[in-house]
């Protein structure tokens, strides 16, 4: 089982998961039920999910079969590089996506599919090795989450002053630039194998 | 075309009948359930969605009870068994047992859709009636009261006003059993791709073990009565027909027209799927029952290419010709069962298995019996099932095509064949075989060797050399490979293989081949079988199609594939 890459599996779920997404914000929009504009999110959010799974990653052993016609959007795709690349990024985005549909009936399977694709990345992306121990990854992540609440802290307190003194910008300064350089080194870690052909 | 149709006449006459049914069962139910005057007041609120979902969930009921039979492999072995009367058209219908088991779940999946969809509309419908105060017949039947004492009985589920769908459909029993199911119904399709199914089995394997969620669900999902329709005493006592225009007085004593009365209808899909849950709950018990007896491994050899053989006895096995077992390695998996096909033939005292290293679990089983020091691991074993091979014997002349590790089926064929040459038997109804062995590189020819070698001499003892032609294809050739083939060119034997028959490269021409077997036997019937990928499948199927005689009587070829 330990050959087993879970990402794969995630991919064909969230894809699935972007189809009844769009379904279902098509039932609901075309239907006018109440609070029907979730529907019409719930297409555009699937119709991005559909495109962004569409392309299927590299396997690490073995060879891949292509789906049909995926090497122009891999293209689009490998544009936004790291952030498409690591599936941390990817189980996030999934999870965020899937909230704001979770609000209407008729899209609330698509918010559960989605939700257990993100699942499944967020499984890939800490390694068997290192599950139940804090990972050098689990730091970053931690030390980030503690950069940006940090950075939106100077933020609410730049707000609350007003420019009132120059010390509070000075203060501002180093929180923000402790964020900025923490996503970088997240980000950039990457994921361990090229996820395209 | 025509030789398209004689070869899948009762395939096409099957998904016909299977479609007809399915689009019966919708019509009927949606007619049902737009006329009939039961259900008058309910179609007041939802419309022609109630149709739709309740047309839908009976063709859901149909295709759920045909869903379990294709996978309930000791039936269709039994079948295939007591079926040797039949005509061999029926009885190849067995081999395609998943393709209608897909062919189901992507119905069901349809379904599924249907009915989501068309109950979307209607809690849409039952909420908006609730809220709507403007005293029309909907916002009246709405407003029956679900408190049994006050001498009513309810149409619309959502109770009050301020009760969103989202509560009534966590709340109640049949949507949080559709919930649970269509999302058990997603997570087994996403994980049966072909390519995850390929890739990666023991996702499949498990994941699809959801089913059990699924057909639980089913069972229970219609208790909670909430399709409702009136009752057969308040149709007599006031017919809709009459008093639907009268509501608003149907509170006054003097209106001959009284308030309706609803029920809810009963659940019907358990009577569907309770004979094929028994039956397969049977298999699962056979298949265990028959795992549990004592497997003795006698022999183990490690042929190069990294192929295990496992020669093994049971107590009470019997097989026939290209039988498959299942196998299981508790050591390894308790719960992973793998199928390999028998490569041992029936006249042998023991069955044997040829395993390639091709995932996990094969590796590992590799590794665990490759250790010299430590207890050899416990198998447990569930078989033998039938597939197409067994009809070989059944035709004139046959052609068999093996790519790869695809050949051993035919490799228990061939044994077979040696063994009823010694005794003589005259009931083989074989007059001729071709073989053609399609393999990719060298080392995977030495542990079939020792048959080949073996027949050759055979053939040349009883003085039989035309019966059996063989010939092998090396793919992976390369210019070294092929240069020494030519050097040794006068040579008896081959070079690789020290057979008689020379080694040639590439892949066959099917054409000429075929051509050749159709000029050779121009009044008999050929099965081709085949062992290997889907590409090469295509290529024999056409080739089938294109040198079949449209005159019954000349030559026929019938296309026989291997399902795994």
């Amino acid at each position: 089982m330990g050959q087993i890459e879970w990402a794969m599996w995630a991919n064909e779920q969230a894809l699935a998961s972007g189809l009844i997404l769009i379904t279902g914000g098509i039932v609901a929009t075309a239907g006018r039920f109440t609070q029907w504009y979730f529907g019409a999110y719930s297409i555009v959010a699937g119709v991005f999910v559909c495109l962004l799974e569409y392309p299927r990653g590299k396997r690490k052993k073995g060879s891949t079969m292509e789906r049909w016609g995926q090497k122009y959007m891999t293209s689009v795709v490998k544009l936004f590089g790291p952030l498409t690349r690591n599936y941390y990024v990817r189980a996030v985005l999934h999870l965020l996506l899937s909230v704001p549909a979770g609000f209407l009936l008729a899209t609330i399977l698509g918010t559960a599919c989605l939700a257990i694709a993100s699942g499944i990345y967020l499984l890939v992306s800490v390694p068997p090795a290192h599950r139940g121990k804090r990972t050098q990854n689990q730091t970053q992540v931690a030390k980030c989450v503690c950069g940006v609440k940090c950075a939106v802290r100077s933020v609410c307190a730049f707000h609350v002053c007003k420019w009132s003194s120059v010390s509070r910008l000075i203060d501002l300064i180093p929180s923000s630039c402790q964020a900025l350089i923490w996503a970088v080194a997240l980000f950039s870690r990457g994921h361990p194998h090229d996820p395209w052909l | 075309m025509g030789n398209w149709v004689v070869n899948h006449w009762f395939s096409v006459l099957f998904l016909a009948v299977w479609l007809g049914l399915n689009v019966f069962l919708f019509v009927d139910a949606f007619l049902k359930y737009e006329t009939a005057d039961r259900y008058y007041y309910t179609r007041k609120i939802l419309g022609s969605t109630l149709a739709c979902a309740r047309a839908s969930a009976l063709c859901l009921n149909f295709n759920s009870m045909l869903i379990l039979l294709p996978v309930c492999r000791s039936l269709l072995s039994f079948l295939r068994g007591t079926c040797s009367f039949c005509s061999r058209t029926l009885r190849k219908q067995l081999d395609h047992n998943l393709t209608f088991h897909k062919l189901v779940a992507y119905m069901i999946c349809l379904h599924t859709a249907i009915h989501i969809i068309a109950h979307l509309f209607n809690f849409d419908r039952y909420s908006r009636s609730r809220q709507a105060t403007d005293g029309s017949l909907v916002s009246i039947l709405s407003s029956l009261s679900h408190d049994e004492t006050k001498g009513g009985s309810w149409l619309n589920p959502i109770q009050f006003r301020n009760m969103t769908v989202e509560y009534v459909t966590f709340t109640s029993i049949a949507g949080l059993t559709g919930v649970i199911m269509t999302i058990a119904l997603i997570l087994m399709v996403t994980s049966a791709t072909e390519f995850i199914r390929r890739s990666y089995f023991e996702v499949f394997w498990y994941t699809h073990h959801l089913f059990i969620f699924y057909i639980l669900g089913l069972g229970i999902h219609g208790i909670g009565g909430i399709v409702r329709g009136q009752t057969e005493e308040s149709i007599n006592e006031g017919h809709p027909h009459k008093c639907a225009e009268y509501f608003e007085m149907w509170n006054n004593h003097d209106c001959r027209c009284r308030r309706p009365e609803f029920e809810g209808q009963p659940p019907e899909s358990w009577k569907w799927i309770l004979a094929p849950v028994i039956l397969y709950i049977c298999e699962r018990i056979l298949r265990f029952y028959r795992s549990q007896q004592k497997v003795v491994i006698t022999k183990v050899v490690m042929h190069p290419s990294k192929v295990l053989e496992l020669q093994m006895n049971k107590r009470g096995f019997s097989m026939e010709v290209g039988q498959y077992i299942f196998v299981n390695c508790p050591s390894i998996s308790p719960l992973e069962w793998h199928p390999f096909t028998l490569t041992s033939a029936p006249e042998e005292d023991f069955f044997s298995i040829h395993i390639r290293a091709a995932g996990d679990w094969t590796e590992n089983l590799i590794r665990a019996f490759e250790q010299q020091y430590s207890p050899i691991p416990r198998i447990e074993v569930d078989g033998p099932f039938g597939t197409a091979s067994e009809d070989v014997f059944q035709y004139e002349v046959a052609v068999l095509v093996g790519a790869g590790i695809g050949v051993t089926p035919f490799a228990s064929i061939l044994k077979s064949i040696w063994y009823k040459f010694q005794c003589a038997d005259h009931n083989l109804k074989t007059k001729k075989i071709y073989f053609y062995w399609i393999c990719r590189e060298t080392g995977a020819f030495s542990w079939f060797n020792d048959l080949l070698t073996s027949l050759e001499k055979e053939m040349e003892e009883l003085g039989k050399v035309g019966f059996l032609n063989y010939r092998l294809f090396l793919t992976g050739w390369d210019s070294n490979i092929v240069g020494h083939a030519a050097l040794n060119f006068d040579k008896a034997t081959d070079i690789l293989t020290g057979l008689k028959q020379k080694t040639s490269f590439g892949r066959p021409m099917w054409d000429n081949e075929f051509s050749t077997i159709a000029t050779s036997h121009p009044k008999s019937v050929v099965g081709v079988f085949l062992c290997g990928p889907q590409t090469l499948a295509k290529s024999l199927r056409k080739c089938c199609h294109r040198y079949s005689s449209l005159d019954p009587r000349k030559v026929q070829f019938y296309f026989n594939k291997e399902n795994f």
